[in-house]
């Protein structure tokens, strides 16, 4: 399995050094470091050099980085990568290098606890919070009691839950968090749209209560022939390790125990149906070799009660740009030399109405004819209190013990960042002037 | 006096306490991961005397400082190796974080001091019998990372204890030690091989992940010794933690390749067919059907390849849905799902062709990722979706990244190759990129339009060719890209073109347009321009153009143009600085020169030798080819460049590295080719299976076993409210019984609990190990070695530590405490008896100091003189009252009255005599040795005496009515009297005893 663990900051100093196996030495960072953190265009995340293979997630200012040499699953590595930083992110609030200084020594018992000889161990946040904690009053007669409590969690049948919880108001928030991908081509037509889902909970509730969760799930509706025109069909649901499978494969229901706090519900998916918050209406003409123009009008299409906001296109433009003149009503543009981008921030667009931006970039003339890939206009935004594929939570019910009194929050965000991409095709005009 | 020397060390204790209390809160302090930590890791540089001085002072803060310092210079790669004696010294320390930053330098040190890593050893075999399963298996993890090869059969005996550990979390451990100890000394093969087969019976769900980690090191060809676990775990598939998913579907899908049947579609009836699957097989699909779910994506892989490789056919699409989701992970797991997806797309494009807008290319994907998706792509064209797929590559030629580019260009010539109807379609585009700027694209369009015109030209691939040839001649598509030739920059491209110009410049329909008879009339302009850049072309350029030249000779030798063309060419070349160019030049133009007059002619007869000695041969016509000969050697032959096919490796199955980095990785267990026959399923039955027993039964003894070995979690609370009960109950049942010594009542009591927990855990041990036994004796039957394996077996309980006997087993009635000490003692980390004997004797002390104090007390304050005074004075009054006349009642109460005092009296005298006499035959108590005794002596001692006596009885009753607090105060200082004193004298009486 995984042979020795790393981080090496930006410049490629070694942080944390951890082998497990002999079978590689400690000079092997210097190789690392050269074939990846110094060359600049190594943008895949494996790299192989004779029978190593270099597994990394670069995360903030630094690379984690884990050594193998057998034929093992890269899949599970790399889960095994994002594993330990989000475990240092509940640990330390963030994970770069700075944060990495100041934990080293919490680090080395870290990945001793989640990694032996190169295997992945239990890897709970909340297991592992119970066993290795920052205060250091805990190895003395004050918290030993945690020590069987901590047994008992690893090894009980629930193992995500202490038995003992209480709150005096018992609370559950729920978020449903869509994450659109959209592609669309230059003509206006959709090659690909669907919905990353996540359903978030925070739980404070007492005690061991089970949890009952109702969405308006397509296959459940019709089954129970209730008419409901805006059912959703979800692809492939994944759920927390406390939902219980069984129930959800034999009739959908998501009937669960709650870990105590945040916790991640379920994902899913949905490519039918989405409803597109935003459209982007693209011109770019090129005049001759010297001016390229843009005009992008953005419209919004849901109710005018609900708002986008922080809204930003990234406009492309070719290589040899030199100044950009933008003109918009609302929001900001700069065009940033370093991206080749013109930057267009939008701070809030009602439902139901647009917003335009006209811009001309002048060209330099170059002697090479570098090849402008015309990459895709990017727009992030997020939307609060909408759906894209149309999902509610029509229930969320507690059970527990009698006169169980619970307050239950639902709350809706639609956003995309980075994968909300409108192709452009530029017109190319003879220039008036040469 | 006597009472100043317990008050001072009283007070010293408590000033040590609190010494104690400040330095722990100090520790809290500095282990707030401030930014002195950082500065740690900066600036390590400190002097190295400073480290040595903290590391041996008493103070756990300083020595956890010096260790910090030196793990963050460990970190930053400096050698400190030098520490290690005084490192090592510290692990037995009590404080738990200063022995987890020495573990950590020990297990990076231990490899290079094997001596000194020797010296903590002793520790982790302690730590090993600790009562707190956390620190087991800490010690029995730490204790298998040290690589030091003496330490093999040590390690292998504490495995050996530990797979019986009533904790899943240690056995857990323990059967990842197993691998370690392995690769340390692999003689230890056969005794590993024993304990391995004990933890194949595991039932927790916890540990049998690592079993089988354990299992694939010793013995990954031993799959015979799964029969009787194989129902079992397919159950405990989904109860297993998600890392151990993985490990037991890869060897579930292992086992079941090799030893069931194959799953076969069974013909029915009326054409149906039904495919027949081991229920076995089936047991296994069921189980890992639910983790598609599963969040992690290294399970969804697995489950695909169980499906993938061992479940039916038809069943094959349920792992699509799965995998596609992976590309929405992260792009690190999408750079590994797209390799597994392309392996299904390969061989079974069918079930992925519908999902194909799941593999369109965003402009954020790295490279690899972008031709992976390509290739998917090209794998799932159908007629269905290749208008859209076709439109995507037309947009992905315009990748900044060549390889990105060129990949697409070639997936467009893939398509014009795969699906006849939309060949005109591919043709026109490539021809519109032959034209492009980015030199990648028109390079690699020439190419692939190179080999489109080779297909259609040739023969032998007819059902393409004709759908090239309906659509265009290749004679067309050359003469197109001939036209074209000054767009074409790229070396490689323009070489393409002038092989293609040369190899089919033939004109075979007798166009009389032609400046050149029998020839295309664009071929000899090609030439020519060619020749015009010849001297500033790359060599693959100028080998080309020679080519060219040469065919065209062939075609029209009687050509005057031609010839003349032909001839500056291989001046030019023979004059070239590349030897392969000059070489090249010679071969063509001899061949040639016999059937071309004007290369005859134009033979320059210079001096040089080399000419000199060609003309030598030609002179001799040593060879002479005919004309069709050499047409044969230049245009025949040529076959199209066939469509590169991936290399099947038997490593790169889904789920596995190779799959990922396109390179052979050795790996002892890859997936085995299905047996011819699957094994009799009766070798799977089970015991569990015969007793019919569900899953949840199963899981329930598990889940019990576990709550009682740690004490359940609420009865943690409790444990107060059960101490106060006990109390009560004692005080209730004796105020009428007769005082017994208290002291010696609670050592009794103490006593018995202790030995009531001791007989219940070693009870439920030796309960545990008969089963494991049972199951041992089950097992045996398909282990050929097994009385070697029992004889070696035998061999180690000699070597094991002292095993203690299993007492009776306890009272039902007392059960109900054993969970609080045993609670108590997990919680303080001391062990029963230890806790026991020190609760006795704390409780001694507790009873001594008090009495000694109230004593000092009573005296110093009189009341004993004040004591003997009121019964001295009710003593006077006694005469009177005897004397005086009173009523019957009052007598009676006189009397007793009466009674009592006369007693006391008596006693009290007799007391003094006594006392007097002793003191005056030894000279103490104030009398000289042999004076006489008078009665002024008497009576002054009288009072003297009495009064200690009534001190003395004051003092004992003051301490018998404190004893709730009493004890209180000696259960609450039980855990660290036993640390703090008892353990370190155990201890260093065992070491002296041993040395002895």
């Amino acid at each position: 399995m995984i042979s020795g663990f790393f981080i090496f900051n930006q410049k490629g100093e070694v942080l944390i050094t951890r082998l497990y196996r002999t079978d590689i030495k400690r000079s092997i960072s210097e190789v690392f470091r050269i074939h990846v953190v110094s060359s600049n265009d190594v943008r895949s995340p494996i790299v192989t050099l004779g029978s190593t293979s270099f597994l990394h997630v670069r995360h903030n200012n630094i690379y984690v980085l884990a050594i193998t040499k057998n034929n093992a699953n890269a899949a599970l590595i790399f889960e095994f990568l994002y594993r330990f930083i989000s475990i240092s992110r509940s640990y330390f609030g963030k994970l770069d290098e700075e944060a990495v200084k100041n934990n080293f020594v919490l680090i080395y018992e870290l990945i001793d606890e989640i990694l032996d000889f190169g295997y992945p161990q239990t890897s709970e946040i909340d297991t592992l919070k119970a066993y290795i904690t920052t205060e250091a009053a805990r190895s003395e007669v004050t918290d030993i009691g945690e020590s069987s409590k901590l047994t008992t969690q690893m090894t009980g049948a629930v193992s995500w839950r202490r038995g003992d919880i209480k709150y005096k108001k018992n609370e559950a928030f729920v978020d449903v968090v869509e994450n659109i991908n959209l592609l669309m081509s230059a003509k206006g037509t959709i090659l690909r749209a669907d919905v990353d889902g996540q359903i978030l909970m925070r739980a404070y509730l007492s005690g061991m209560p089970e949890c009952k969760f109702g969405l308006n799930d397509k296959l459940v509706l019709d089954k129970a022939e209730r008419a409901a025109d805006n059912a959703v069909r979800l692809d492939d649901c994944q759920f927390h390790q406390c939902v219980q499978l069984g129930a959800f494969s034999s009739d959908r229901t998501i009937s669960f125990i709650p870990p105590d706090g945040e916790f991640e519900l379920m994902k899913y998916r949905s490519t039918s149906d989405v409803h597109l918050p935003l459209r982007v209406h693209p011109t770019v003409t090129e005049v001759g070799t010297s001016q390229v123009q843009y005009s992008i009008t953005v419209k919004t299409g849901f109710n005018p009660k609900l708002s986008a906001t922080n809204i930003v296109l990234r406009i492309p433009t070719p290589l040899n740009a030199t100044i950009a003149q933008c003109k918009t009503v609302s929001g900001k543009a700069k065009y940033s030399p370093a991206e080749n981008v013109i930057i267009w921030k939008i701070p809030r667009i009602q439902g139901g109405s647009e917003a335009t931006l006209t811009a001309a970039v002048d060209l330099t003339a170059t002697t090479t004819r570098q090849p402008w890939a015309r990459p895709p206009i990017d727009v992030d935004f997020q939307v609060l209190m909408l759906t894209a594929s149309g999902l509610l939570v029509r229930f969320l019910k507690v059970y527990a013990k009698e006169g169980y009194h619970s307050v239950k929050w639902v709350r809706y965000l639609t956003k995309a960042s980075g994968t909300y991409q409108i192709r452009v095709r530029s017109f190319i005009v003879a220039s008036d002037i040469n | 006096m006597s009472a100043a020397l317990p008050l001072s060390s009283f007070s010293e204790n408590a000033s040590r306490l609190g010494m104690r209390i400040q330095e722990s809160f100090n520790e809290a302090l500095t282990r707030d991961f401030g930014s002195s930590t950082a500065a740690l890791f900066d600036g390590a540089e400190d002097k190295l005397s400073d480290i040595r001085r903290q590391l041996d002072s008493s103070s756990d803060k300083e020595k956890m400082d010096a260790l910090r310092r030196l793990i963050a210079m460990i970190s930053k790669g400096r050698d400190v190796s030098e520490f290690f004696a005084q490192v090592v010294k510290n692990v037995a320390s009590s404080n738990m974080e200063v022995r987890k930053l020495v573990y950590i330098y020990i297990l990076r040190y231990a490899e290079s001091e094997p001596d000194l890593a020797l010296l903590s050893i002793n520790t982790f075999q302690k730590d090993l019998t600790d009562s707190s399963p956390l620190i087991r298996a800490m010690a029995l993890r730490v204790l298998s990372g040290i690589r030091v090869n003496m330490i093999g059969s040590i390690m292998a005996l504490a495995i050996k204890k530990c797979a019986t550990d009533v904790s899943p979390y240690v056995r857990k451990t323990a059967a990842l030690a197993i691998p370690k100890c392995l690769s340390l000394d692999d003689s230890l093969r056969r005794e590993l091989m024993a304990i391995l087969t004990t933890f194949l019976n595991e039932r927790s769900p916890l540990a049998i992940g690592t079993v089988l980690v354990a299992f694939n090191a010793v013995c990954p060809d031993r799959l015979d010794l799964l029969h009787p676990h194989y129902r079992r775990l397919c159950r405990l598939l989904p109860d297993a933690d998600e890392w151990g998913q993985v490990t037991l579907v890869n060897l579930l899908v292992r086992y079941a390749r090799r030893m069931l049947s194959k799953p076969h579609v069974v013909e029915e009836s009326a054409g149906s067919t039904v495919e027949s699957t081991d229920p076995d097989l089936r047991l296994l699909l069921t189980g890992a059907e639910p983790l598609f779910m599963s969040r992690n994506p290294s399970v969804i892989v697995a489950v695909a390849r169980a499906f993938y490789y061992v479940g039916p056919p038809s069943e094959r699409t349920r792992i699509v849905s799965p995998l596609l989701r992976l590309l929405h992970t992260s792009f690190e797991v999408e750079r590994v799902a797209v390799e597994e997806l392309y392996l299904l797309a390969r061989d079974h494009p069918d079930l992925l062709s519908s999902h194909y807008s799941r593999f369109y290319l965003r402009s954020s994907d790295p490279t690899s990722t972008k031709l992976a998706k390509l290739r998917i792509l090209v794998k799932i064209m159908k007629s269905a979706n290749a208008s859209a797929i076709l439109s995507e590559f037309d947009n992905y030629v315009h990748d900044c990244d060549d390889a990105v580019a060129a990949a697409a260009t070639n997936a467009i010539g893939s398509c014009a190759r795969l699906l006849p109807e939309h060949t005109s379609r591919c043709i026109s585009m490539l021809i519109q990129l032959m034209k492009d700027p980015q030199d990648a694209v028109g390079s690699s369009a020439v190419r692939v339009l190179k080999d489109l015109v080779q297909i259609s030209a040739s023969p032998s691939t007819t059902g393409i060719a004709e759908g090239i040839v309906s659509v265009q001649k290749p004679t067309e598509i050359v003469e197109s890209l001939a036209r074209q030739l000054d767009d074409v920059r790229h070396p490689r491209a323009k070489a393409c073109v002038f092989w293609l110009v040369g190899q089919y410049a033939e004109d075979t329909s007798g166009n009389v347009g032609s400046p050149v008879p029998g020839m295309a009339s664009w071929a000899p302009d090609v030439l020519r321009r060619a020749l015009k850049t010849f001297a500033d072309d790359e060599k693959l350029v100028k080998l080309q153009t020679m080519t060219l030249a040469a065919k065209l000779i062939l075609l029209a030798p009687e050509s005057d143009i031609i010839g003349k063309l032909g001839l500056y060419c291989f001046n030019l070349a023979r004059y070239d600085q590349d030897y392969d160019v000059r070489d090249r030049g010679r071969l063509l133009f001899t061949l040639l020169s016999d059937i071309c007059p004007l290369l005859r002619e134009g033979m320059p007869t210079g001096a040089d030798s080399k000419d000199s000695e060609e003309q030598g041969y030609q002179g001799q016509g040593v060879i002479t080819l005919r004309r069709e000969q050499i047409r044969m050697i230049l245009l025949q032959g040529k076959e199209p460049s066939k469509e590169e096919t991936d290399p099947i490796d038997p490593t790169m199955t889904i789920g596995s590295m190779a799959l990922v980095t396109g390179k052979f990785m050795s790996e002892p267990w890859i997936l085995p080719d299905w047996a011819e026959e699957g094994t009799e399923s009766s070798l799977r039955d089970s015991p569990e299976d015969r007793a019919a027993a569900p899953l949840a039964a199963y899981a329930v003894p598990t889940e019990r076993r576990t709550m009682q070995g740690f004490g359940n979690t609420r009865a943690g609370p409790s444990f107060n409210p059960v101490k106060a009960d006990t109390l009560a109950s004692v005080q209730s049942q004796n105020p009428g019984a007769k005082w017994k010594d208290i002291d010696d009542f609670y050592a009794e009591d103490s006593n018995a609990k202790a030995s009531k927990t001791e007989e219940e855990e070693s009870g439920e041990e030796s309960s545990e190990e008969e089963e494991d036994e049972d199951e041992e004796e089950e097992g045996e039957d398909d282990d050929d070695d097994d009385d070697d394996e029992e004889e070696e077996m035998s061999c180690f309980v000699v070597f094991t530590p002292r095993m203690e006997p299993p007492p009776p087993r306890l009272p039902s009635r007392l059960q109900g405490y054993t969970a609080a000490i045993q609670k108590l003692s997990l919680k303080t980390g001391a062990s029963v008896p230890s806790l026991a004997v020190s609760l006795a004797i704390l409780h001694e002390v507790t009873a001594l100091v008090p009495l000694v104090g109230v004593y000092w007390g009573a005296r110093t304050f009189g009341i004993g003189d004040r004591m003997t005074t009121y019964f001295s004075s009710q003593n006077s009054h006694q005469p009177g009252v005897q004397n005086g006349q009173e009523t019957e009642s009052s007598e009676s109460i006189s009397t007793t009255g009466g009674i009592f005092n006369d007693t006391l009296r008596k006693w009290t005298k007799e007391g003094e005599a006594r006392v007097a006499r002793v003191g005056v035959r030894y000279g103490i108590l104030g009398f000289t040795k042999g004076q006489k005794l008078t009665e002024d002596d008497l009576k002054q001692l009288g009072g003297r005496v009495a009064s200690e006596v009534a001190n003395g009885a004051f003092a004992y009753m003051v301490v018998k009515a404190l004893l709730p607090v009493r004890i209180g105060a000696s259960l609450y200082l039980a855990p660290a009297f036993s640390k703090r004193f008892l353990q370190p004298i155990t201890s260093s009486m065992t070491k002296l005893f041993k040395r002895q």
